[in-house]
């Protein structure tokens, strides 16, 4: 096998390990914090990629500042989304067990693709391709574009301020206290009801980024939120459910070896996933990082 | 097979005095005629409207077809409901959704057994075409119109009766590209292929790379690549082409898959290292829509082809085109896609076979009638002349193949460029016969 094929494979998997990693750290954030398994949080990686769409396109014409515009603003956007689902909808489910999650979240996967359709139309948009103005560097017979180099370093900065919030900041330490036993964190005088919005803000602000992030490599679609959901899964159960370090470790295996699998072992893109992830489940069932951070109740 | 001179005289002598204010007419000229207008006038002819049913995908990921569908049967519907119906029967067109998969077969009997509809017209999916296929044969017996359905076993395969395709099939521009290569691109080497990974993307391969190992047989080629519908990355696949250094690129990727392709293949610097990219499903609109004037590769050539061109047959010497293209575009704001053009000529061929079997008949003709007169059929379409042929039931029509174009300021989107006709006679396969295996 040509050893510059198999780099620029890797390359390619730790391009899909970034978007991987945004989405699924905020879907491991959210269950780790609150216990809630929220189907509906690939449609904000949706709704990011569309609002993006709209600034990147529509309002500022494929220039290299709207997308800068983009970045700054949309994941912000979702995470207020997110923040409101909480509010208004989630947080009414609490007492009443996960399948009402379960059954509301999955409702709400319909009713984002529906409303996709109705403001952007049930036709695949493209982004304008960023490496148009970033371009790329050669390598042998392959491109490497910009981009996707600053994907990656987009993927290991969140992780680092993740990390960062989680264990110097009052709130990231408060949030970590919750996720291990909430009613405690309430009795000393923390308002968890707040800490929940926070949570949600934060984990549909890493999803639109996601969403934003992932847009201009691929076609948005309604219902480009499944596939990615159903990885993303898979990430954050071999990574160990609530922990952050486990979806940074579980999104690099899936997005490399999903990308060499394609490369080399076409039949088995989707198969290796869920080997690995039957694996993992068969050595350590709580999956590689088995919630060191966010201990289960 | 309908030679082109057959083709012509009926086109040319015939068409007038057969179809009594055939589909050309009506198109042409959509005047009002008050003594038609009156229902039950002609004799021999049910007072009650016509009613047709139709099946495209209307929602999920495949809903802009039924869209792009409804747009021009409205269209087709309102012309010909306003210049008097077919022989004075108003006709309603009902829709049900090819995207409710399980009850696909159940919703095509409703329409015909409990709803009254006398014709179908639609289907998208090819797996949906062949189950259908049995049961309109030999339950239904209704005349149904394929409007979409490429696989080439649907007329190739069977020995249909009571089924026709009008719309262009995945064989002729398959084999029109390998045509497209032999005579133009003869410098190429080695070529390599990714399509979907379904029946369709490795059946487009086998038409392509069979017809062109014909036509030249020193090229090397790749073994074939296929992804899964909707695949949003193809980073691996393109670089693995990359490594094996191919000069021309076969995709029969669709939709947004193709789109995503292009754009990426772009970024990725393929294009500047092959020379072709050919794509017989570029040519839709909704696809050079998503691809976008930024994303057309600057250096290699990009060619596309479909099932119909909103730019062909040219407006200036085929005003039926012309007339469809304007009418459709200041209704509904953007060009035509094919399958409203293939859709909308459905309506026509049924209209002008009713039509020809009636004077013939003297009344309203059973399916029976109708199926003999769809039978060598020649009827003007957006697309140009399509003669129906008698032995498999497909429309036959000439094929384009064009190269990408930035589209502005002129258009939307990019363009198919630089057009390469291919005349019916030279890419479509003799009756029956198909690259594929059948069965």
């Amino acid at each position: 096998m040509d050893p510059g094929l198999i780099l620029v494979q890797t390359f390619n998997g730790l391009v899909y390990s970034s978007i991987l990693f945004l989405v699924s750290s905020g879907l491991t954030l959210i269950y780790g914090i609150m216990r809630v398994l929220n189907l509906a949080h690939g449609s904000l990686y949706m709704v990011g990629a569309y609002l993006g769409i709209t600034v990147v396109l529509y309002l500022m014409s494929g220039t290299p500042l709207g997308y800068l515009l983009a970045f700054l603003a949309v994941p912000p956007l979702t995470g207020l989304l997110g923040a409101a689902l909480e509010r208004g909808l989630i947080r009414r489910t609490y007492e009443m067990g996960e399948e009402y999650q379960l059954l509301l979240t999955f409702g709400l996967i319909l009713i984002f693709d529906d409303l996709v359709k109705m403001i952007w139309g049930p036709a695949y948009i493209n982004f304008p391709d960023p490496n148009a103005f970033l371009g790329g560097f050669r390598f042998g017979e392959y491109k490497i574009p910009v981009y996707h180099i600053l994907l990656i370093a987009l993927g290991f900065s969140v992780f680092l301020v993740l990390w960062a919030f989680f264990s110097k900041t009052f709130t990231g330490k408060v949030m970590r206290a919750a996720a291990q036993d909430s009613e405690v964190v309430e009795a000393m005088g923390v308002d968890v009801s707040k800490i929940f919005v926070y949570s949600f803000f934060l984990g549909s602000l890493l999803s639109g980024l996601g969403g934003i992030s992932a847009g201009p490599l691929y076609t948005a679609s309604p219902g480009m939120g499944t596939d990615i959901i159903v990885y993303s899964f898979a990430v954050i159960v071999i990574g160990g459910m609530g922990s952050v370090p486990g979806a940074l470790a579980g999104s690099l295996i899936v997005g490399v070896f999903r990308s060499l699998a394609i490369a080399f072992y076409p039949q088995m893109e989707i198969v290796v996933v869920f080997v690995i992830m039957a694996l993992v489940l068969l050595v350590k069932p709580t999956g590689l990082f088995g919630a060191p951070e966010f201990e289960r109740r | 097979m309908v030679t082109r001179r057959e083709f012509l005289g009926i086109l040319g002598g015939g068409i007038a005095g057969l179809v009594i204010g055939g589909a050309l007419g009506y198109n042409l000229a959509p005047k009002p005629t008050p003594e038609k207008a009156k229902a039950g006038k002609l004799p021999g002819v049910p007072s009650e409207p016509l009613k047709i049913g139709g099946m495209w995908f209307i929602s999920g990921k495949f809903g802009t077809y039924g869209d792009m569908a409804k747009k021009a049967l409205n269209m087709a519907v309102e012309e010909i409901n306003s210049s008097g119906g077919i022989l004075g029967r108003k006709v309603e067109v009902t829709l049900k959704d090819e995207a409710d998969r399980e009850n696909v077969l159940k919703n095509i009997r409703k329409m015909v057994e409990e709803e009254g509809a006398e014709f179908l017209i639609g289907i998208d999916s090819s797996g949906d075409v062949l189950k259908l296929t049995p049961v309109v044969e030999n339950e239904l017996h209704v005349v149904t119109i394929i409007t979409h359905a490429a696989t080439p076993k649907l007329t190739a395969c069977n020995n249909l009766h009571y089924m026709f395709r009008i719309s262009m099939y995945e064989e002729p521009i398959d084999i029109a590209a390998a045509k497209l290569v032999a005579e133009k691109f003869k410098d190429v080497k080695k070529i390599a292929s990714i399509g979907p990974d379904y029946a369709y993307g490795y059946d487009s391969w086998a038409i392509f790379s069979n017809a062109l190992k014909k036509l030249l047989p020193d090229v090397t080629w790749m073994e074939p690549m296929y992804s899964k519908l909707g695949t949003e990355d193809f980073s691996t696949y393109i670089d693995k082409m990359l490594s094996y250094g191919p000069d021309l690129v076969f995709s029969s990727l669709w939709g947004g898959d193709a789109a995503t392709f292009v754009k990426q293949a772009n970024s990725k610097g393929l294009f500047d290292s092959i020379k072709y990219y050919l794509n017989p499903m570029l040519g839709a609109t909704d696809t050079l829509k998503a691809i976008g004037d930024g994303n057309v590769p600057a250096k290699a050539e990009v060619w596309g082809s479909g099932r119909y061109w909103f730019l062909y047959p040219p407006h200036d010497v085929y005003p039926l085109n012309k007339n469809f293209v304007n009418k459709f575009k200041s209704k509904y704001g953007e060009y035509p896609p094919y399958v409203s053009a293939t859709s909308y000529t459905a309506i026509y061929a049924l209209k002008a076979a009713i039509e020809k079997a009636y004077v013939a008949k003297g009344a309203w003709p059973s399916q029976d009638d109708v199926v003999a007169a769809l039978e060598g059929l020649a009827i003007a379409g957006p697309m140009g002349p399509v003669a129906i042929r008698n032995e498999d039931h497909q429309g036959v029509y000439s094929v384009f193949w064009g190269k990408l174009k930035r589209g502005a300021p002129n258009y939307p989107h990019p363009i198919l460029d630089d057009l390469q006709i291919f005349d019916f006679g030279e890419v479509f396969p003799a009756p029956k016969q198909t690259y594929v295996k059948c069965g």
